[in-house]
């Protein structure tokens, strides 16, 4: 068993992406940083548009053709990834940092068998022969648990379900043990059951390799089963990051409590979920102070004029508002939240 | 990550709290276009379509206005001024001041001082330019003519069998699996065997085998559309089924059916061409680009103007129907190519 | 799978007897038999209609020519009398067919290629040029293309015979006037199928692995690409076969095309409708053999075992 630990793997500083399009650039991200520890699992969560896909790309360079890095540093192996030539982006990838998409229908090549796409990153970083490969292959679908692997080597990618498909997809994410997995959203397109199955895959996996693992998703109740830490996204920042429990249970962002208040629990029923009101930025034009201030209930003046920097609240959390302002008057806080903060009081009680 | 302090000292002010409006964030600041707005404003963005459109437009009018300003007869003959080459005033350009091989060639055949063959003349003596401007009129006609009756039929074809669907549509499409096994212009041919050679008959060749895509076409998106929402309705509140046709599936239809017109027109001119260059089409001494192509084909290695005047012209227009298409469906459907 | 090929081998049949029945009919219906001939006294074209079997009651003579048919005897020409349509095709069928496979190889993997690059270097000069090349290639009709070839790199540069068959040099300007349609319509097929294909997630996912631009085209990218340009085959046939037509009567090259187009104007049915039959059966023959094609090379339908027409 290996256990997260405090030594960074990578690191993300100050970086900025924008989108070329016809309307203007498209800022998507706006200095983002943050660091991935060695054999932790970091989920990033936030709205759809926030820029999580954006920010892994960036570190996978992956982006669009459109896409320019406007300034930050993408720290790995004491090298910037942003500066690397193609040849050694590619060297990089599927190696060292392997990554997982979000719908495994379409992450598979339909005209190929499944076994030579498990062993493609192999035979592209190393030099084993397509027999050992091959092999290598049938190993890692047993791992991931692919009944009879061997046997199905020469399937397509058609003849397996859903979730056997993205199993097929994480096989050869992790057949050349990467250091770093970097996982978009791989269970949105997959019901409950195999979400945690895959879930349940991905922590075995972690737990045996000591992969590092960024986990993207925009639903908070998957990220408590799997994360060491969180970072909250809003309109291309990160505006909270902490401990699971620190997120979960003491928040300081008013948009991680819309997030909380949005999650479903046992006591909610589906047909009344409460969804933060309000749209997203137009990030062609962000707003110069608080993105979230629009949408924010307890938005203040200084929301709207300039945006607040983090204030820490431990040595690991930290949030970016100006609720944390020791200026900042008291405000009441919604009832789920209150709930939360009773908890974490409680814990220190003892 | 690391914490910052704020960059200066804040007042009280800074931290009154603000009413939110989060209605005001719904609204999206750019003016939605509507779709046919949008399609046309993309299809401006195109270049290539827009001056192929200019230029159809163009050589279309100057093919209609030689109806009444004709540099010349197109059928009458001078036997003495056969294959002059082109003469364009007295200017003294190459290829276009009537010598031949270093000789003055309106002078040898005593073309009256004055008289001028902008694109030359033909075997007969007949002024070539005139000839294309009829016969450009005369395909564009036939083109058009065709294709206006293969769209009628195909879409009423495709409208019925898509609609009406199960054991009328398996008969309707067992009947163009038939007729589209044997290729069209072999159709085509064995019609103009039946028929009288002329203008009628190549018309209803050509629009006869025509409409079998089109037909395919709207056949395929009338099955689509008819399960749609908005045409369900329509069916629950009782309308008829050609109220929905006019009302409902034809709009929807339009951009499969106009791009698809624009892709047969080029094809009809082709086919005309085509037939008359092998000798089933139009009978002389009826100007068409294929009967000049014919006639060119005949002197090419003598007089090879004489072929590639009438084939720029056919070319350019096909080009210009091709990319003036390609620029539509690139409009309608901007996934499909780009 | 056999079931399937059984089953439309049926309709294949089924297809050419309505085709054959229809250009009987049609025969029947035009006016004129090349013995109008008013030169030709009345006496001997009695003869000759009776050599031809044409005094019988039509439905005999559709009886007739319909056993004939499946016995492979298509009738005697009438223009050159005594010899049977079948072997007048025999004789002419061979230059035709070397120029149509020759113009479909050609065309089919310039175009692939060509559509490939295009596709790769999207938006660049390349693709423009490509783009260009394609959309003039569809627009100059072949016989122009043709006789400008012929004209230019026979003639002016006595690069090629001018005209007529006498081996594979006579060969190559027609093939070269037969290939640029297909050539253009698989290179603009072959660039949007290409296209998509590299926008799609497998690419995306094959690029996270570490393929470089060329792997992924080679290893991926080209085969999901190309397994739907076996469809346009057919049409291409299409095409092959009627620009045959004009094209082997401007290189006067002694194949089925120039034969076709010359008993059209001596009106000499029983070879037009032994080529209308042998057209039509090639047509659906080659649909047919590129729709088992496309079962056995795309996995999707070649494994469930069925193939969708
Ligand atoms: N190629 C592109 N061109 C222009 N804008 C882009 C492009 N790719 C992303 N964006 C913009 O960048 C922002 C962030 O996108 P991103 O895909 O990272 O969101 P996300 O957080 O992953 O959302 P989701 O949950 O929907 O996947 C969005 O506003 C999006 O519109
Ligand atoms: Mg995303």
């Amino acid at each position: 068993m290996v256990q997260p630990t405090d030594s960074p793997i990578l690191s993300v500083e100050n970086l900025r992406v924008d989108f070329a399009t016809f309307a203007g650039p498209v800022h998507a991200i706006r200095d983002v940083s943050f660091t991935l520890n060695k054999g932790e699992t970091l989920a990033i969560v936030g709205e759809s548009g926030s820029g999580k896909s954006v920010t892994v790309r960036s570190i996978m360079g992956l982006l669009a053709n459109n896409a320019r890095i406007v300034a930050g540093r993408i720290m790995f192996q004491d090298a910037d990834i942003l500066k690397n030539t193609k040849r050694q982006l590619n060297a990089l990838r599927g190696n060292d940092i392997a990554m997982i998409f979000q719908d495994p229908m379409t992450s598979l090549d339909p005209t190929m068998p499944i076994g030579k796409q498990v062993a493609e990153p192999l035979r592209l970083h190393t030099s084993i022969s397509e027999k050992k490969a091959l092999a290598e292959a049938v190993r890692v679908l047993q791992l991931v648990g692919i009944q009879d692997a061997a046997e199905r080597l020469k399937d397509y990618p058609h003849q397996f379900s859903g979730g056997q498909r993205q199993r097929i997809v994480i096989a050869m994410a992790i057949i050349t043990q990467p250091q770093i997995l970097l996982a978009d959203e791989p269970t949105t397109a997959l019901d409950v059951t195999i979400q945690a199955q895959i879930i349940h895959l991905l922590k075995e996996i972690q737990a045996t390799t000591g992969t590092s693992i960024i986990f993207i998703t925009h639903d908070l109740g998957v990220v408590a089963g799997i994360a060491d830490r969180v970072a909250v996204m809003y309109a291309g920042k990160i505006v909270e990051y902490g401990m699971v429990d620190e997120i979960f249970y003491n928040p300081q962002h008013p948009y991680t409590w819309g997030l909380l208040e949005a999650m479903p629990t046992l006591t909610t029923s589906a047909d009344r979920l409460y969804t933060i009101p309000g749209t997203p930025p137009d990030l062609l034009a962000p707003p110069p102070g608080d993105a979230f201030a629009p949408r924010n209930p307890f938005a203040m003046q200084i929301d709207l004029a300039e945006q607040p920097p983090f204030f820490p609240v431990s040595p690991t959390h930290a949030a970016a508002t100006w609720l944390l302002h020791p200026a900042a008057p008291q405000v009441t806080l919604p009832p789920e939240i209150a709930r939360r903060r009773q908890i974490w009081a409680a814990r220190f009680a003892h | 990550m690391t914490p910052q302090s704020p960059s200066r000292p804040l007042g009280p002010e800074a931290f009154k709290p603000v009413p939110v409006n989060t209605q005001a964030q719904e609204q999206i600041a750019a003016p939605s276009l509507t779709f046919s707005q949008d399609a046309r404003s993309r299809l401006k963005q195109n270049k290539l379509a827009l001056v192929s459109f200019w230029l159809l437009v163009f050589i279309g009018s100057a093919a209609l206005l030689s109806l009444w300003f004709s540099p010349a007869n197109p059928n009458t003959q001078h036997l003495a001024y056969t294959h002059l080459p082109p003469k364009w005033g007295n200017l003294n350009v190459p290829f276009f001041n009537g010598y031949r091989d270093g000789v003055d060639l309106y002078a040898r055949s005593g073309v009256p001082r004055g008289t001028y063959f902008f694109l030359g003349t033909d075997y007969l003596g007949r002024d070539l330019l005139a000839r294309i401007l009829v016969g450009t009129r005369v395909s564009l006609f036939i083109a058009l003519l065709a294709t206006f009756f293969d769209l009628t039929i195909g879409v009423f074809y495709g409208l019925i069998a898509g609609w009406r669907g199960g054991r009328t549509d398996t008969i309707m499409q067992r009947l163009i699996e038939i007729i589209s096994s044997v290729p069209n212009l072999i159709v085509v041919i064995l019609m103009l065997l039946v028929f009288k050679p002329g203008l009628t008959s190549i018309i209803l060749a050509i629009a006869m085998t025509g409409w079998v895509t089109m037909a395919r076409l709207v056949r395929a998106e009338t099955l689509q559309l008819k399960n749609q929402e908005f045409i369900l309705a329509a069916r629950t509140l009782g309308e008829t089924s050609r109220r929905i046709a006019v009302k409902h599936l034809l709009p929807n239809l339009s951009s499969t059916i106009i791009i698809q017109t624009m892709f047969t027109i080029p094809s009809a001119i082709f086919f005309e061409a085509f037939l008359s260059y092998i000798g089933i089409g139009l009978p002389a001494p009826t100007a068409s680009l294929g009967t000049l192509l014919a006639d060119g084909q005949k002197v090419l290695q003598l007089y090879p103007s004489e072929l590639v005047f009438p084939a720029i012209i056919i070319v350019v227009l096909m080009l210009a129907f091709n990319l003036l298409a390609d620029g539509l469906r690139d409009a309608f459907d901007p996934r499909s190519s780009r | 799978m056999i079931k399937y090929v059984l089953k439309r081998l049926g309709y294949l049949v089924l297809t050419l007897f309505i085709v054959a029945t229809f250009t009987f009919f049609l025969m029947k219906l035009l006016p004129g038999t090349p013995f109008n001939n008013p030169k030709i006294a009345p006496d001997q074209i009695a003869v000759l209609r009776k050599q031809y079997g044409l005094d019988l009651p039509v439905w005999q003579q559709y009886l007739n020519y319909m056993v004939g048919v499946v016995h492979g005897r298509f009738g005697e020409s009438y223009q050159f009398t005594g010899q049977s349509v079948s072997y007048l095709i025999s004789t002419r069928i061979g230059p035709s067919l070397q120029l149509g496979v020759q113009a479909m190889l050609i065309g089919t993997l310039l175009g692939i290629l060509l559509g490939a690059v295009a596709a790769m270097r999207k938006n660049s000069w390349v693709d423009a040029t490509a783009t260009i090349f394609a959309i003039i290639g569809r627009s100059i009709p072949n016989f122009v293309i043709a006789a400008l070839l012929q004209f230019w790199l026979a003639y002016k540069l006595h690069w090629f015979p001018i005209a007529l068959w006498t081996g594979f040099s006579s060969s190559i300007l027609p093939t070269l006037a037969l290939a640029m349609a297909p050539l253009a319509n698989t290179a603009r097929f072959m660039r949007t199928e290409m296209v998509d294909v590299l926008n799609s997630d497998y690419i995306e996912v094959a690029r996270a692995k570490g393929n470089s631009q060329w792997q992924l085209v080679a290893r991926h990218a080209l085969r999901n690409s190309m397994i739907p340009v076996v469809t346009i085959i057919g049409p291409m046939a299409v095409d092959l076969m009627l620009g045959s037509l004009v094209v082997e009567n401007v290189f006067a090259i002694p194949g089925i095309g120039q034969q076709f187009v010359q008993s059209i104007t001596t009106n000499d049915y029983p070879v037009i409708m032994g080529l209308t039959m042998l057209y039509s059966a090639m047509l659906t023959g080659v649909i047919l053999i590129v729709d088992i094609l496309y079962g056995i090379i795309d996995p999707r339908i070649r494994l469930s075992g069925e193939v969708n027409a």
